[in-house]
């Protein structure tokens, strides 16, 4: 191979991949601007640099997002809202679509409908029962307040997914199990569990994403300052005449970064659910 | 087996209780809560108020703080739980009455009172003592922030009555020749032409916020109908008053000789703020309230001016009308509080001693009730100019418009007129068809 062809090929190759780091750059560029926003002051943001690197480090942004904003508390109460509901949602939704997936009883199919109808119930037309519930059963002002709510809202979507994950597990491995003397809740824990785990670092990412991320019915259910989450807490910077968009930045800077390790954790799983085929070798 | 079924259940049993007791441990504390609040407190206990109110900035925080540590002299038996509100258009205190969870004081605006009384989620306050004594204590011509125009008093108001006026800047304006102060609407598209050939943008406004755009146009009404929105309140009144035509001309005139930015309609308050304090631009449309922020930004290189008239004669003729409009607001009452007496009078006092604070130490002369104590800041000068020369010569304020479809309409088509292709005659077509419907 000569040198010619070769460097037709390097050619070759980098056009090729022109649209990957197009790609690359239109997925970074968001996370780019929200940190180099968190090191600029207003006029930066809106007038003088909207989208280049900050002129001068604005570091003090943080320094006044973490003294003057209650940053470890509304993130622990985010934290503990998001895992717990997380989890719950994991273990019910679960255990709801195997019942309905593996498991052949008279109402399934309706109480599936059933279940998923709960998607497409729009938050606002439940918000003011849903506020009076929770009032009338002191809950106002806790945990309970946001995590309840959110294990109701992510059940549906999750149900979804793991029914469609778990119709298409072979029965064969369920019947090799049951032949080995296993029970229902042996096969659920021991055999189902560990081949739904690219479904579940799924959900475990889409569901704590979306609960460290809910505001609307945080914003309604909880005043107390001590139980604020970290969407509420962004309101702090928000005057009655101006907004303080750089140390807001910063607070979502630092908001993000539970997420990314999230995803960094569980990312291995979901790619794996994109390519694990059928379970049983033919 | 069975142990694997014991340790399943095991698991989930602590899971449920690890939820139940997470979500009913606070709410225990919160029932107990409520129910201090509930009782009627014996003689020299506690009395535990929820007020939701704005605290969130200087603005706010000042007067807020500055009105509790007083109450705490004043009536130390009153412990205050403060529920800070947000900018939300008053969605969450809405909430709050759709799900019967009022706090026991709230700030709010007059659209929310007028709501509120409805469903009556206010205490209508004609008949207590506080009130006769708030009514006494107020500065001359600001009882329309008190007095509600079917005439009850719903809430009790900190500020006076708030006004928009133009603000430029002095060194931009100089550096191009432009005469201060502009007094007609040719003078200001001349001013807009020679601001936007230089290339700054001739007025920065925040026309994503609707309510800058209506409060332009009523400044341009009130040269020639002193009422302002107010005159379009009348039954029987289906066709807009010339006036109100007169002005939508003007501001379809001074769109298309480019006073506003092309992007104006998509600018929130942050970026024409800014815009106004980079010397991106020469002129900046807000309330008075944007005097302490603007001396703080630009010092002496900005100034206010009057809004424009057609001519010189009608300029000079309307100068002292004055583009704002008294509208109820301030802390109410909600009648579910336990401790309703105790919470009006708290609400008359947070609301004095705020407007005290504002007078104070911001020297804001417009404020709702007197005070007898001393400025004790530096004045900014343009604060001082209205003090002197605006406010003790001011010949009639703008009227309430209490139709909120009317509003609603005015809103919607003043942020119109700036787009281009949205004309003075779409416009009056626009209102024409409102008020046949609202004052037929």
């Amino acid at each position: 191979m000569n040198s010619k062809t070769t460097s037709f090929r390097s050619i070759g190759s980098f056009l090729l991949q022109i649209p990957l780091w197009l790609y690359f750059i239109v997925s970074v560029y968001p996370l780019f601007w929200m940190i180099s926003y968190s090191l600029k002051n207003n006029d930066e943001i809106f007038v003088t640099n909207p989208f280049g690197f900050p002129a001068h480090f604005r570091f003090e942004n943080y320094v006044n997002a973490w003294t003057q904003f209650n940053i470890p508390r509304y993130f622990m109460n985010s934290f503990i809202v998001s895992i717990i509901s997380t989890l719950c949602i994991l273990l019910l939704a679960l255990m709801f679509a195997f019942a309905v997936a593996r498991m052949q009883w008279k109402f399934r199919t309706a109480v599936r409908t059933y279940m998923i109808v709960g998607m497409f119930m729009p938050l606002q037309v439940i918000m003011i029962p849903l506020a009076i519930l929770v009032r009338d059963f002191h809950l106002t002002n806790t945990y309970g307040a946001l995590i309840i709510p959110y294990i109701a809202i992510g059940l549906p979507f999750s149900t979804m997914v793991f029914y469609g994950f778990l119709v298409s597990i072979p029965r064969e491995i369920e019947e090799a199990a049951c032949i080995d003397g296993a029970s229902i809740y042996r096969l659920f824990a021991q055999v189902i569990l560990p081949l739904a785990l690219p479904a579940i670092a799924t959900i475990a990412i889409f569901q704590f994403l979306n609960n460290w991320n809910e505001f609307t019915l945080a914003y309604i259910l909880i005043s107390d300052e001590n139980m604020k989450t970290l969407p509420l807490g962004l309101l702090f910077f928000q005057g009655s005449y101006s907004t303080d968009w750089g140390a807001m930045g910063a607070v979502m800077t630092i908001a993000s970064v539970p997420m990314v390790l999230v995803y960094l954790l569980l990312s291995e799983q979901v790619e794996r659910a994109m390519t694990v085929g059928s379970a049983v070798k033919g | 087996m069975n142990n694997q079924r014991k340790g399943l259940s095991a698991l989930m049993i602590t899971l449920s209780m690890t939820l139940v007791l997470s979500a009913c441990g606070g709410g225990n504390n919160a029932a107990s809560d409520n129910n201090t609040a509930a009782n009627t407190p014996a003689e020299g206990s506690a009395v535990k108020l929820k007020v939701y109110a704005q605290h969130f900035d200087d603005d706010t925080k000042g007067p807020f703080d500055y009105a509790v540590a007083e109450l705490k002299k004043e009536m130390p038996e009153v412990e205050i739980e403060l529920d800070p509100a947000v900018q939300d258009g008053n969605q969450k205190l809405k909430t709050y009455a759709a799900t019967g969870n009022m706090p026991d004081i709230y700030f709010t605006d007059w659209a929310t009172l007028q709501t509120f009384a409805k469903s009556k989620n206010v205490e209508v306050l004609d008949d207590y003592e506080a009130t006769t004594e708030y009514k006494n204590s107020l500065n001359p011509g600001v009882e329309s922030r008190l007095i509600a125009p079917d005439g009850h008093v719903y809430a009790y108001p900190d500020t006076g009555i708030e006004f928009q006026v133009i603000y430029y800047n002095k060194t931009i304006f100089n550096e191009l020749g432009i005469a201060t102060p502009i007094k007609t609407y040719d003078e200001l598209a001349a001013a807009a032409g020679k601001l936007k050939e230089a290339g700054y943008v001739p007025m920065s406004i925040f026309a994503k916020e609707k309510w800058i755009t209506s409060a332009f146009y009523n400044g341009l009404v009130t040269r020639e109908e002193a009422a302002g929105f107010g005159a379009l309140d009348q039954q029987g009144l289906t066709e807009l008053p010339q006036a109100f035509v007169s002005a939508a001309e003007e501001m379809e005139k001074l769109q298309q000789a480019g006073l506003f930015d092309a992007n104006a309609t998509n600018t929130n308050y942050d970026q024409a703020s800014s815009q106004f304090y980079q010397g991106r631009a020469g002129m900046f449309v807000n309330g008075q309230w944007e005097i302490y922020s603007s001396a703080e930004k630009l010092g002496d290189q900005v100034d206010w001016m009057y809004w424009p008239a057609k001519d010189e004669a009608t300029y000079e003729a309307s100068k002292y009308n004055i583009a704002g409009a008294g509208s109820p607001q301030g802390y109410a009452v909600s009648p579910a509080s336990e401790n309703k007496d105790t919470a009006v009078k708290v609400a008359a006092f947070l609301a004095a001693k705020s407007a005290e604070y504002k007078y104070t130490q911001l020297g804001s002369p417009i404020v709702s009730p007197k005070t007898d104590k001393p400025i004790a800041s530096d004045v900014p000068v343009m604060m001082q100019r209205i003090a002197d020369e605006l406010l003790p010569n001011a010949k009639e304020y703008a009227k309430l418009l209490s139709n909120t479809q009317i509003q609603n309409a005015i809103n919607d088509n003043t942020q119109n007129m700036l787009v281009d292709g949205f004309t003075a005659e779409d416009f009056v077509i626009n209102l024409n068809r409102t008020l046949g419907k609202e004052n037929q």
